[in-house]
């Protein structure tokens, strides 16, 4: 592994930068333009995305040449396992961009903000990707906690939104406090922020500080609550069910995963030595969001609250291949994130087509008879169902597989079990949505009140992407293992 | 994509195995009601697969190391599972017997089945077997071999109950896929046995291994004996048999295609593909040649006791994979390869002969078709000599020389007790033969009564198979108009030749194919042809066992002409004068009763019953226990989620004081 050291390396931050321009350009039509731009927005960020992903690939040097290189003072870190994050990231929100539009339309939102928030949030995940420093680290993490706050509450015509912003940006900011907090108790005790420096500076002291070990609860604290983790994921279904569907989706899928980025480079790189501390910790954290997240959901009948808890539930089988550490553990992080990215936005871009105007339609009910009427859009819903449940062929099974098996191969043998009966236990609700669309009548209220479905080309495109990658990392895991393998070795 | 275009064999490959999936997609979702556009969809991307399969083969006639393009499917830890293509001698002659063979039976069907109602569908389910089996040919590994495997059962199931309005073709069509997939169980185990004990699925691995023995014997032989269930039922070999004169329920092309020529003998292909492996463990190969002589014999007594005459060249075909099996587990490869070849041959031409007979009586028994006037069709009367001849073994049909091949490695096997009965086997196949041939071209002027109740029973069931053929025939008749052409004396024309074309290639196959052994066995076993000084038995008693083979067939065919030839015969047969016997032949040495009877005792009797049991008490009540119990605590939590600020904030403060309090302590 080449490891590349400047003071500045601007080439580094390419991707951000590009997309800093795009989130500018997009606030400046919004401002100098007449609205007959709207409409070219959402284009206009998806231009935006797709550079800064070709940017991510190929600078400063490309993804399978395996270097490292770190800039501004080992403030920035650009290695492949940043890489792989801020990939999924951006397709994350592509994909998102793509589903938003028709939406957007219909509701009669279609603002410039909306791009550039989406675009600012993904510039603070990838930042948070690519943190050498805790503080580096806490701006990312404010930036992207900032444009959520907003996002969560955009349709600012409807309560549930507002309520969802607020509590949101309530018990985010008390997170946020306690991340500053330990950052404080960590740069006090080692006199550093810089990852690799408090990495030997426990290297060669050991955990001498009380502070130091306080530091560490309150990260725990603050990643936890923002990937969702039980006893911090209270917040989750409110702001889950009342977000703007296209929001839900962005937010279960880039923010998480830029948690447990951060999380991982923290933990792994910075404080190896703390492992045997926290193994229990993890170990209860891990079964309790598992548990919680797949029994809560077990009882709600609205679509966005349950997949919110089942959201809850899928970082719990994340964390337990956290857990489980090492090449097997890390590797099936990833693959499991981008999994995710790809089956959980997939059913939100169903969702998003069938809510209908102001979302009235978001319940299990509403998905009644659904296989006969909208065929294509059932089939595809029940795959992503499918591969949520980890049901083979689809990606969701061969991620769980991977984790699990990693689990089991680190000696976690009970909370593997744990984890595959909160599997089986999750089949159920997710099935129960499936069984409406193909088993059940249509009700008639329903059907007095039912406007069809709105699949816009790029709606469907997204779909068709999600689709795509749910399957093939089902069918041919060997390609994107190698990919995943890669990302790791980075970590090293 | 551009890599598939940089390599002109792989795109060959690819295009080779694909188009027939291609094809059956387009017609299933798209032209399922524009039937003569199926058709051509389907012989279109047949032919292309067998332009490509040509190709392949002149392509890489000379390469000596076998082609592969492989992918690993799965990485777990050392367990390696490759998917992709496998170029060997091997693999080639299949997939090009598999690319002939449903190119012809195609063209054939154009006029067996012009006018059936489901045109368009029976021409999708030609293309899916066409896929399965070809995929199937070129796998580079077990697992992909079984998956296709599997496929082929699933097209074998559709067309052998193709006329699913008639009852006993969906009885027929499910008793294959239950007997075949009670072997492929077997299939399987062997397959895990061998991944949790050896870790490579390929098949160049799993040969290669076990001839420098790094795979333990037991092993070998374990797994071996499960993956040879997978050839019992696919190749029905006992006592897995009764299924296939059973499928011959569906129409004559497909018994032709599936389940003489190509389909059937995946279970010998496989053998062979897997012929090292096998070879390495002795235990294996001499319970395979038990089974092989115990199917060849059986088979071949029951083909005598048949008027049917798809029945007869079904019993013969399982006779005749016994015969291969045997000759593969004596140690034959090239030989039981060979008579594979050959036999995918003659035995098509045998059944599309048939099928025009078939065709033109409305009758499959052969009495009625000998008095209806089968021997003025000449073209199919002369074919299906040809073909009887070489399935008798007869010289210089190509059934003379795959048999030669196999009766020599029987013979220098040590025990002599193997080639007295594949010499047996020989003479009762050219009896049953030339029993037929002799009945259809001189029939009995006078009617015979019939003469035991077996038979009684059995002429009874094809009666009702005739009458419900014949009203279906005639519904289609009346539905498109093609009531006249259907088979009676006007409107030949297109249709008679669409059938007769490939009767004569075949026929020209049968003819020549013979003459190529010499050239086939260097093409198959390479190098390896030197050392062993080739195979087939070039000892000191080779004219003397040449001499035997050939007598016993001319005996058997003499046997048939005293029987049933020569004027004032009998028609009746020896077995007519042994009512017993016959009986027993007749309903197939009680092997079907014996296991339903098994069934119904310890199956369904014993065993479902416990498992019933189990599963209502402990499982579904175990299953209904959590079920209300996570519900229960769903609702209980999801209680205490309430949506209220101070309270969240609260339990999260609590939760960090007990993260602090477990990091402290």
């Amino acid at each position: 592994m080449e490891q590349v050291m400047s003071t500045i390396n601007l080439s580094a931050i390419y991707p951000e930068i590009i997309l800093t321009c795009f989130s500018l350009l997009i606030l400046l039509m919004q401002s100098f333009s007449t609205p007959r731009f709207k409409e070219y927005y959402g284009y206009v960020s998806l231009v935006g995305v797709l550079a800064a992903l070709a940017f991510v690939v190929m600078e400063p040097s490309s993804f399978f040449a395996q270097t490292v290189v770190y800039s501004f003072n080992d403030m920035w870190v650009v290695d492949n396992y940043a890489r792989f994050f801020k990939l999924i990231f951006l397709l994350g929100t592509g994909l998102t961009i793509l589903i938003s539009m028709k939406y957007l339309e219909d509701e009669a939102m279609q603002y410039g903000e909306y791009f550039a928030l989406i675009l600012f949030a993904t510039i603070g995940m990838m930042i948070m990707a690519s943190a050498g420093e805790l503080i580096t680290l806490f701006l990312g993490l404010e930036l992207m906690s900032l444009s959520l706050y907003v996002l969560a509450g955009y349709t600012r015509v409807r309560m549930v939104s507002n309520e969802a912003a607020l509590k949101y940006f309530i018990l985010g900011s008390f997170a946020t406090g306690f991340l500053l907090y330990g950052i404080a108790l960590i740069y006090g005790s080692t006199g550093t922020t810089s990852i690799r420096a408090v990495a030997a500076s426990v290297g060669k002291y050991g955990l001498y500080s009380p502070g130091l070990v306080m530091g560490m609860a309150m990260l725990v604290v603050a990643f936890g609550f923002k990937a969702a983790l039980v006893p911090f994921h209270m917040w989750t279904p409110d702001v889950y069910e009342g977000a703007p569907a296209p929001i839900t989706a962005f937010m279960s899928a880039g923010p998480k995963a830029a948690a447990f980025a951060a999380f991982a480079r923290v933990f792994m790189e910075g404080l190896p030595a703390l492992q045997m501390e926290w193994t229990w910790l993890i170990w209860i954290m891990a079964a309790l969001t598992m548990t919680i997240g797949n029994v809560i959901a077990l009882v709600q009948d609205n679509i966005k609250r349950m997949l919110a808890y089942s959201s809850i539930a899928h970082a719990g089988y994340v964390l337990v291949a956290f857990l489980a550490a090492g090449e097997l553990g890390i590797s099936s992080v990833l693959y499991y994130l981008l999994t995710y990215t790809f089956m959980n936005i997939g059913a939100f871009a169903i969702i998003t087509a069938l809510s209908g105007r102001g979302e009235p339609r978001v319940f299990v009910r509403d998905y009644q008879g659904l296989g006969f009427q909208h065929p294509f859009a059932a089939v595809a819903m029940s795959l992503f169902l499918f591969s949520l449940a980890g049901i083979p062929p689809t990606g969701g099974f061969m991620g769980k597989f991977y984790i699990f098996s990693a689990a089991v191969k680190e000696g976690y043998i009970g909370l593997a079990v744990i984890g595959v009966v909160n599997s089986v236990v999750s089949v159920y609700y997710y099935l129960r949505v499936t069984v409406a669309m193909y088993m059940e009548e249509p009700s008639s209220v329903r059907e007095a009140e039912a406007a069809a479905p709105i699949f816009s080309p790029a709606l469907v495109i997204a779909i068709f992407i999600s689709a795509y990658g749910v399957l093939s990392l089902g069918l041919f895991p060997s390609s994107y293992v190698a990919i995943v393998k890669q990302s790791f070795l980075a970590l090293q | 994509m551009s890599w598939l275009f940089k390599d002109p064999v792989l795109l060959a490959a690819v295009l080779c195995t694909w188009l027939p999936f291609l094809s059956m997609a387009v017609i299933l979702i798209f032209t399922r009601h524009k039937p003569q556009l199926s058709s051509y969809i389907s012989i279109g991307a047949v032919s292309t697969s067998l332009i490509c399969a040509l190709y392949l083969l002149i392509k890489l006639v000379h390469v000596g190391e076998p082609v592969e393009y492989r992918t690993a499917w799965l990485i777990a830890d050392d367990i390696i599972i490759p998917f992709g293509y496998l170029f060997d001698p091997l693999s080639l002659l299949m997939l090009l017997i598999v690319a002939v063979i449903s190119f012809l039976v195609q063209v054939y069907s154009l006029g067996y089945m012009a006018g059936d109602p489901g045109f368009s569908r029976y021409y999708a389910f030609q293309s899916l077997f066409a896929w399965a089996m070809m995929d199937m040919v070129i796998a580079p590994g077990m697992l992909q071999l079984y998956i296709f495997w599997e496929l082929v059962g699933l097209a074998s199931y559709l067309l052998i109950g193709f006329y699913y309005e008639k009852w006993s073709a969906g009885q027929a069509g499910k008793k294959a896929f239950v007997m075949t997939r009670l072997g492929d169980i077997g299939f399987f185990l062997g397959l895990i046995l061998l991944v949790l004990g050896f870790g490579d699925l390929g098949i160049v691995a799993m040969n290669e291994a076990a001839q420098a023995q790094a795979i333990p014997s037991y092993l070998i032989t374990a797994s071996a004996l499960l993956i040879f269930c997978g050839v019992i039922g696919k190749s029905a070999q006992f006592p897995l048999l009764t299924w296939l004169p059973d499928a011959m329920e569906g129409p004559t092309p497909v018994s032709a295609l599936l389940h003489s020529a190509t389909m059937v003998a995946a279970g010998v292909y496989m053998f062979s593909r897997i012929f090292p492996f096998f070879a390495a463990s002795p235990t294996a190969m001499a319970i395979a040649l038990a089974i092989g002589t115990i199917t060849m014999l059986l088979s071949s007594t029951m083909a005598m006791a048949t008027y049917d005459i798809k029945q007869v060249w079904a019993y013969s075909t399982v006779s005749q994979l016994g015969f291969m099996v045997m000759g593969l587990a004596a140690g034959g490869y090239f030989a039981g390869v060979f008579h594979l070849t050959t036999h995918a041959g003659f035995k098509a031409l045998l059944f599309l002969c048939s099928g025009v007979f078939i065709h033109e009586y409305h009758s499959n028994d052969m009495r009625d078709i000998g008095k209806g006037g089968g021997r003025s069709l000449k073209i199919p009367m002369v074919c299906m000599t040809v073909g009887a001849l070489a399935l008798s073994g007869v010289f210089p049909f190509s059934g003379f020389f795959s048999k030669e091949a196999i009766m020599g490695v029987l013979a220098a096997y040590p025990n002599k007790i193997w080639l007295l009965a594949g010499l047996l086997g020989a003479l009762m196949t050219a009896y049953y033969s030339f029993r037929l041939i002799f009945m259809i071209l001189f029939p009995k002027k006078v009617d015979a009564t019939m003469p035991h109740d077996a038979v009684h029973y059995h002429q009874e069931k094809d009666d009702k198979i005739q009458i419900d053929h014949e009203e279906a025939a005639a519904g289609h008749g009346a539905a498109h108009g093609h009531g006249s052409s259907h088979g009676h004396e006007e409107g030949h024309g297109n249709v008679f030749w669409y059938m007769a074309w490939p009767l004569i290639i075949l026929t020209t196959i049968t003819l020549v194919l013979g003459f190529f052994q010499h050239s086939l066995e260097g093409f198959l076993l390479g190098h390896a042809a030197d050392a062993h000084g080739g195979e087939g038995g070039h000892g000191a008693g080779h004219y003397a066992l040449l001499i035997a083979a050939v007598s016993m067939g001319l005996a058997g065919i003499a046997w048939a002409y005293y029987e049933f030839g020569r004027k004032g015969a009998s028609q009746e047969g020896f077995l007519a004068r042994l009512p017993k016997t016959q009986a027993l032949f007749a309903n197939r040495w009680y092997i079907d009763r014996f296991l339903r009877r098994f069934l119904d005792r310890a199956i369904y009797g014993g065993l479902t019953n416990v498992f019933t049991r189990n599963d209502r008490r402990v499982i579904d009540g175990g299953i209904d226990g959590f079920c209300l119990f996570t519900i229960g605590s769903g609702r209980l939590f999801s209680f205490l989620q309430s949506g209220m600020l101070q309270y969240n904030l609260l339990v999260m403060v609590a939760a960090v004081g007990l993260v602090v309090l477990y990091f402290v302590v």
